[in-house]
């Protein structure tokens, strides 16, 4: 016990957690050449051990710790050290502070990194919506019509399917036990497109619906930031542990299809696979709102287009939205532009991209980065303890000196 | 007691400072930490201020440490979610505030660009798509060929991205966006100039060929693409160049116009329609559609397109029109078994094919330099009762 006591509080474990910090804050940097802004997050931060890194095109046997354990141990060895090294007095009131201020900012950070989600809000001019959609994540969808003007939804995260044979069961509300989705094929990435007779010569890749008519053309992992995955899969509904059929019906789903019409045990559902949707209010409990895009504006400098860069250099993206809250009775109308993001129910709104609708170019669209994070003041309260602690430190040493100058007799 | 005993030696030691109203916490820390000399590290503090919140320490390092743990193995586990909401709002339509706009009324009002060409030898139409205006399919003893016409929004600046996506459909790598600079040659497209591409592979066994040419317009970029069987698109290179040149295309408005060549006055039609016979809107490359009426629910409706030509003679026409019903192709001997001349209506011809409950009545009328293809499709019933008001109509205009 005593020697896990000594290693925890040691000054040579902090050294080792910022060395190793070090280290994997530029190894995971450098592979996001490679791998791309959100798979090195994922491989390299959002991990307790990474085994195996890329660097300049080459993969390298090695293993480091992640992002998640350099940072507890370090969080686990500040609090420790301080335990036993703890010392009262004015003079180290400031250092007390510093410490407490960078705990903060830790643990905010770790519940910022458990807790936040990011999405995007995209609609054009005249749309309302209330729901925000993933970037990355998608969900596999089982839509049913209901009473009320309302729909069912069975949401299944694509985590749970990117796999080829992976069985799984199909809680439809009215039949919650009664079916399961197998998995016959999925790409994490595809372009799908209709089938030309005379390229496509295989079989489709599915049986029923608009997969008899395609082509898949599995893709590699998107990387880039400005870059999608567009998965696929293949998947067949039967009841629960029906025997493999040699005449499954399957059913291609993708982002790039619409919702297809299957029939469950009578009942007509849509299939599809989408973005992963956040309703408004749903999470967190509040109450349901939704938001219109009223106007978009799109102010670039005058003067500044060219051949090369025929849009000009941008100068505002701005867009006029209609905040509705029925049950607050709240209807207002919100500008949301660069460095003036609309805050509600916990969610923060930015504006993040401005375009043109693709079928009707007169028409403007805006795209809304729209973050929830519970934890988002703790960055500024941990700066706020470790500026006063530091500010302390410095002044109780600076008034001390002035004492000790003052109190010396001037020389004659 | 063991841990009286250390608590005492412990006391001697620091004197005067030990905290009595906290000495049962300290004892069971020094015993918990089983160290006799300077075991517990709070006893420093015990008489400060704050030597309540000593205990609190080594039961929050705990709980911190734990619940981060169970954090962070507990969480990212995917689960399904069963939710009801609202239905989502039918597809969006302006916001009064948006309608008062400069652009709304244009953007309520904006027609389909209207593309008009020299058609080809060999060259056969087809119907377009909700992505392609003009689509046409090329057959040959090497193999076919298709070219259709396709304006994209938004895509000036991706090219590269368009040129990959053609390679990937053959198989080859993607080019970085110099290697795609380089591979453009300039064309002329429709009186303006426009870049071209060609991307050449091999999908399940056959050799393919594609050739893109695109331009951009005012906010859209519009595509022609030659694509198929190598030996056919190498072949019909040369007159896909010359369709280029001769495309012309009338857009409602925007700032395409700027660019575009003149282009000849949409025909006015001075025509009878008859009284029991509903006006529609008319679709793509159509100046006019009706519905005649319906008999019991056998249903029919009649389209008239003008073109600057024949688009490849009757029979192509005829042959066109038949594997929309289902038919074969026929040959000349089979076009004059289906179509008959017009009385009144000089060079005009008739043509009249069914299928099972199918059936088409379609007039070629040449005039002035332009073509009138009327069509009457729809269940039989309902072609046969208006077979008279339909020539009727077509006779109408001088």
């Amino acid at each position: 016990m005593n020697h896990i006591w000594k290693f925890l509080t040691s000054l040579r474990l902090t050294v080792a957690c910022l060395a190793f910090g070090i280290v994997l804050v530029w190894v995971g940097t450098i592979a996001q050449a490679d791998e791309g802004l959100y798979i090195a997050q994922e491989r390299y931060f959002k991990q307790w051990w990474v085994v195996g890194i890329h660097l300049f095109g080459k993969h390298l046997p090695i293993a480091l710790p992640g992002g998640y354990l350099i940072g507890v141990v370090l969080l686990v060895n500040l609090v420790t050290a301080h335990i036993k090294r703890f010392q009262w007095g004015w003079k180290k009131v400031g250092i007390h502070l510093t410490h407490a201020g960078i705990v903060v900012m830790l643990v905010g950070q770790l519940f910022t990194d458990m807790s936040q989600v990011e999405s995007h809000l995209r609609f054009g001019e005249g749309e309302t919506k209330n729901y925000t959609e993933s970037h990355q994540e998608h969900e596999l969808i089982f839509v049913r019509d209901v009473d009320g003007g309302k729909e069912e939804v069975v949401a299944i995260p694509e985590k749970m399917i990117d796999g080829k044979g992976a069985t799984l069961a199909l809680p439809l509300p009215a039949k919650p036990n009664a079916f399961e989705v197998r998995v016959k094929d999925y790409g994490i990435n595809s372009q799908i497109r209709q089938r030309a007779p005379m390229m496509d010569k295989g079989e489709p890749p599915a049986t029923q619906g608009s997969g008899a008519k395609a082509t898949v053309v599995p893709q590699p992992e998107a990387k880039s930031m400005d870059a999608r995955n567009l998965p696929f899969a293949v998947i067949e509904v039967v009841p629960r542990g029906a025997p493999e059929s040699k005449t499954p019906q399957t059913w291609l789903v993708s982002p790039w299809l619409m919702d297809q019409e299957m029939e469950i045990d009578g009942q007509k559902y849509r299939v599809g696979f989408r973005s992963t949707r956040y309703y408004f209010g749903q999470d967190l409990g509040n109450e349901p709102f939704q938001m219109s895009l009223i106007k978009t504006t799109h102010e670039v400098y005058p003067g500044t287009a060219t051949a090369t860069n025929p849009q000009g250099i941008p100068k505002n993206f701005q867009s006029r939205v209609q905040l509705e809250n029925a049950a607050a009775s709240e209807k207002r109308e919100v500008d949301i532009f660069m460095n003036n993001p609309l805050r509600y129910q916990g969610l923060t709104f930015y504006q993040y991209q401005m375009g043109r609708d693709e079928m009707d170019t007169a028409r403007g669209t805006s795209t809304l980065q729209v973050v929830r994070n519970p934890s988002w003041l703790a960055p500024y309260i941990g700066c706020i303890i470790v500026g006063i602690g530091m500010t302390w430190q410095f002044m109780y040493h600076l008034v001390g000196f002035v004492r000790k100058r003052t109190a010396q007799p001037l020389p004659a | 007691m063991r841990e009286q005993v250390l608590c005492q030696t412990e006391k001697a030691r620091i004197g005067v400072r030990v905290c009595r109203a906290k000495e049962a916490m300290c004892n069971r820390i020094v015993c918990a930490l089983e160290k006799p000399m300077a075991p517990c590290p709070f006893f420093g503090y015990c008489s400060c201020p704050l030597s309540m919140i000593r205990p609190i320490f080594p039961v929050a390092t705990a709980l911190c440490s734990a619940v981060t743990v169970l954090i962070l193995s507990g969480c990212e586990k995917p689960q399904i979610r069963v939710y009801t909401v609202a239905k989502e709002a039918p597809p969006a339509t302006p916001a009064p505030a948006a309608a008062a706009t400069k652009t709304a009324p244009e953007r309520a009002e904006r027609p389909r660009p209207q593309v008009t060409y020299t058609l080809p030898a060999g060259w056969e139409e087809q119907a377009g798509n909700s992505l392609s205006l003009v689509n046409f399919v090329i057959k040959s003893d090497a193999g076919e060929a298709t070219v259709n016409i396709t304006p994209l929004a938004g895509m000036q600046g991706r090219e590269a991205a368009i040129v990959n996506m053609w390679r990937s459909q053959v198989g080859q790598p993607a080019l970085n966006d110099q290697e795609v600079a380089s591979s453009f040659t300039a064309v002329e497209i429709a009186g303006g100039s426009g870049q071209l591409f060609e991307v050449t592979g091999a999908r399940e066994g056959d050799n393919l060929r594609i050739v893109t040419a695109f331009a951009h317009r005012g906010d859209d970029s519009w595509f022609y693409k030659l694509q198929g069987n190598e030996a056919v698109v190498a072949a019909q290179k040369p007159a896909f160049l010359e369709f280029l040149k001769s495309v012309r295309i009338k857009e409602g408005s925007g700032s395409a116009e700027t660019t575009a060549a003149p282009e000849p006055t949409k025909p006015t039609p001075k025509w009878t329609v008859p009284g029991e016979w509903q006006t529609l809107k008319p679709g793509q490359m159509q100046i006019a559609k009706f519905a005649v009426p319906a008999v019991d629910k056998a249903q029919a409706e009649v389209a008239v397109s003008v073109f600057p030509s024949d688009t490849g003679g009757t029979l192509a026409n005829v042959n066109r029109w038949r594997r929309q019903l289902g038919l074969d192709d026929t040959d000349e001997a089979g076009l004059k078994e289906c179509a008959q001349p017009i009385e009144g209506v000089p060079g005009a011809e008739l043509v009249e094919l069914a299928n099972g409950e199918k059936r088409m009545l379609s007039a070629i009328v040449p005039r002035e330099g332009t073509w009138w293809f009327y069509k009457m499709m729809g269940d039989a019933p309902a072609v046969n009762a208006a077979r008279e008001s339909f020539v009727q109509f077509v006779q109408s205009m001088p």
